[in-house]
């Protein structure tokens, strides 16, 4: 199918124009969602606490003995007893209203605040949600998710005429201009299922809250209760006083319970409501065995008498919420094990370069015709954000390792060396005139930031590549990781450099040419663009 | 083992297709006939499916069509950009891939 120019340039305008404005936020989130991929593995490898041997008694015990150390009562507990490492427990505290987070040594008792955010912070970047922008900011992630699925449809269009050569060819003996098309063109074409997943299914995940709040008036008749249940699977519970203290049932009767309505389900957390008290309740949560992809269910009991109250699973859900399963279930990875989190990670990363070469072909057109001084911000902005990324994130995880666990706000000093470096970045790039070495500068200053992070790391675990004790899977596993990603940035940037001296040597005998031969003759000398 | 057969017979299969082109085909003396280049696509689809079948032994029909079509992407992506750099790694290693694929299938089928 051909189009006509016509209707090429308009779609290519609003490929491009998509890609322009919302491509290197797109970028950031495409980066830290290959990272957050991993998220549960590095939960594990950046705190001790979660890799000590569990302690042995039963989950009520555990809690009782956790809830005596909290310093309120609080409403409602979140409740997380693992079967390796410390428990974790959180709640929103009742004179602030703020969540807060601890983990519970079954050992010593004590109850320690929640200090390392790097998995958390890598994970809510990934949707550009922080307690400091709040909502908006979320919301807007959602629409970019809409901008690149608009940027992805008019891309097939403008490609559709010859997308089987573009799924074939690159060309690293062409021009610059050429490669960074070639490799827009592959990574695109060959990225495109992943990405129209992502694009989708992050959207819904954003913008369906916004949509049910359109919904609870004209479809439910305003009974928010029911549209919740109707939407996410458990209703929301009404709110009402602390009843008076009673004798309850022990959470792992509960879980008993919750079992034997629902087989298939593996307890994993507890929120209980009002625990100790004669209205409260509990929602037992956990994974699904033998779902496709992985399913997540709950049971809710009243705590006095375990009486179910709601059961959300495969078997009980709508059409709405198996759409819902299948919508987080791709989007989360929830099937194909590590090996297709490490597919998805590629894939990610893959879109990221998609985005930047993008920008880098689009400038490179425009700046063949003029250079405005919208271009060069531009150019700066991708090489400052592109690289700046990578820079910061390598940043972060060195700063994890090497910040003491005692230092007061250890999370928001992690989280401001990360934004301070990134903002360096981007601001550095911007303001530099010769921008074409940063890339393999920045890359490399990336690779050495990330290089030393395994070894650091043993400084609080015993369990890594680098400990000595008894060896955890998934601190040894990303401890593997980083190393490959340092030694493979090293080399990136290697092969980088060698590109940018080539270049270099090409525009130095391009110069000695301009100077040398008449200017028809120049004129006439290639620069690649027919090629791209 | 099984998924490390599945991924090898993934790559092979997209291998052949890339080769399936008279311009791309990675013996330059030799000029295949359409009869060659057609059997290859026939191959190539045959182990795309043995594939999907090998994965599917391990997690179900719906997880392996799903990782046999992200691990194609994958494949697809880094054998286009990595051929023309170093051509005689990758047809190596898809000249390999049947003996592979054999080797870790019966390793996955005792080991299980």
């Amino acid at each position: 199918m051909k189009l006509s120019a016509h209707a090429f340039l308009r779609f290519w305008g609003v490929h491009a124009w998509a890609g322009v404005i919302g491509g290197l936020v797109l970028h950031v989130m495409f980066f830290t969602g290959a990272i957050t991929l991993f998220r549960g593995e590095l939960e594990i490898w950046q705190e001790p606490l979660a890799q000590q041997a569990a302690v042995t008694g039963t989950h009520q015990a555990l809690l009782e003995r956790a809830l005596g150390k909290l310093p309120v009562e609080p409403e409602g507990v979140w409740f997380y007893p693992k079967e390796s490492g410390a428990a974790e427990l959180g709640y929103t505290d009742p004179k602030t209203g703020v969540w807060q987070r601890f983990w519970f040594d079954g050992h010593t008792g004590a109850l320690i605040p929640r200090r390392e955010r790097l998995a958390d912070f890598l994970y809510n970047l990934h949707f550009l949600w922080h307690e400091v922008t709040g909502d908006w900011l979320y919301y807007a992630s959602g629409f970019f998710a809409v901008g690149l699925l608009l940027a992805i449809a008019t891309g097939v269009l403008i490609h559709l005429k010859d997308i089987v050569r573009q799924f074939h060819q690159f060309r690293p003996d062409k021009s610059r201009r050429v490669l960074w098309s070639d490799m827009h063109k592959v990574l695109g074409v060959m990225g495109l299922p992943f990405q129209l997943l992502y694009a989708y299914t992050g959207a819904l995940i954003v913008l369906a809250p916004l949509l049910l709040g359109a919904l609870i008036g004209p479809v439910f008749g305003g009974d928010e209760q029911r549209a919740a249940s109707v939407f996410w699977g458990m209703p929301a519970r009404r709110a009402e006083q602390a009843g008076v203290s009673a004798p309850v049932l022990s959470l792992d009767e509960l879980a008993a319970r919750a079992r034997a309505v629902e087989p298939r389900l593996a307890p994993e957390t507890y929120r209980v409501h009002r625990p100790g008290r004669a209205n409260g309740s509990v929602d037992v949560y956990g994974s699904m065995r033998g779902t496709t992809p992985k399913a997540h269910g709950a049971v809710r009991l009243r705590l006095t008498d375990g009486q179910v109250l709601h059961v959300d699973s495969p078997a009980t859900e709508s059409a709405l919420g198996a759409t819902w399963r299948w919508v987080r279930g791709l989007h989360y990875a929830y099937f194909g094990g590590v090996g297709l989190r490490v597919l998805f990670f590629v894939l990610a990363l893959a879109t990221s370069a998609t985005i930047l070469t993008g920008n880098w072909v689009w400038l490179a057109r425009r700046q063949a015709r003029s250079e405005s001084p919208g271009n060069l911000l531009l150019e700066g902005l991708t090489v400052g954000i592109g690289v700046g990324t990578l820079v910061a994130t390598a940043a972060l995880f060195l700063a994890s390792r090497l910040l003491p666990f005692e230092l007061r706000d250890r999370g928001a000093t992690e989280e401001i060396i990360f934004m301070g470096v990134f903002v360096f970045c981007a601001v550095w790039a911007c303001m530099l005139e010769d921008r074409r070495s940063l890339w393999w500068q920045g890359v490399a200053l990336a690779g050495l930031l990330l290089l030393p992070v395994p070894l650091l790391a043993s400084r609080w675990s015993e369990a890594g590549l680098f400990g000595s004790g008894q060896r955890i899977g998934a601190v040894v596993g990303v401890d593997i990781a980083l190393l490959a990603m340092a030694l493979a940035l090293c080399g990136i940037s290697l092969a980088l450099r060698r590109g940018a001296r080539q270049s270099a040597k090409v525009r130095r005998a391009r110069g000695a040419a301009v100077h040398a031969a008449p200017r028809r003759a120049v004129a006439l000398l290639p620069v690649g663009g027919r090629d791209a | 083992m099984l998924e490390v057969a599945s991924l090898l017979a993934l790559y092979l299969a997209f291998a052949l297709v890339h080769a399936a082109h008279p311009r791309r085909f990675p013996a330059r003396r030799w000029h295949p006939t359409r009869a060659w280049l057609g059997a290859m696509r026939a191959f190539a689809a045959a182990s795309a499916i043995s594939g999907v079948v090998l994965w599917a032994q391990v997690q179900g029909v719906v997880a392996a069509l799903l990782v046999a079509l992200a691990a194609l992407c994958v494949i697809g992506a880094l054998f286009v950009l990595l051929a023309p750099l170093s051509p005689r790694t990758l047809w190596s290693l898809a000249l390999a891939c049947p003996l592979l694929i054999v080797s870790f299938t019966l390793a996955g089928v005792v080991h299980d």
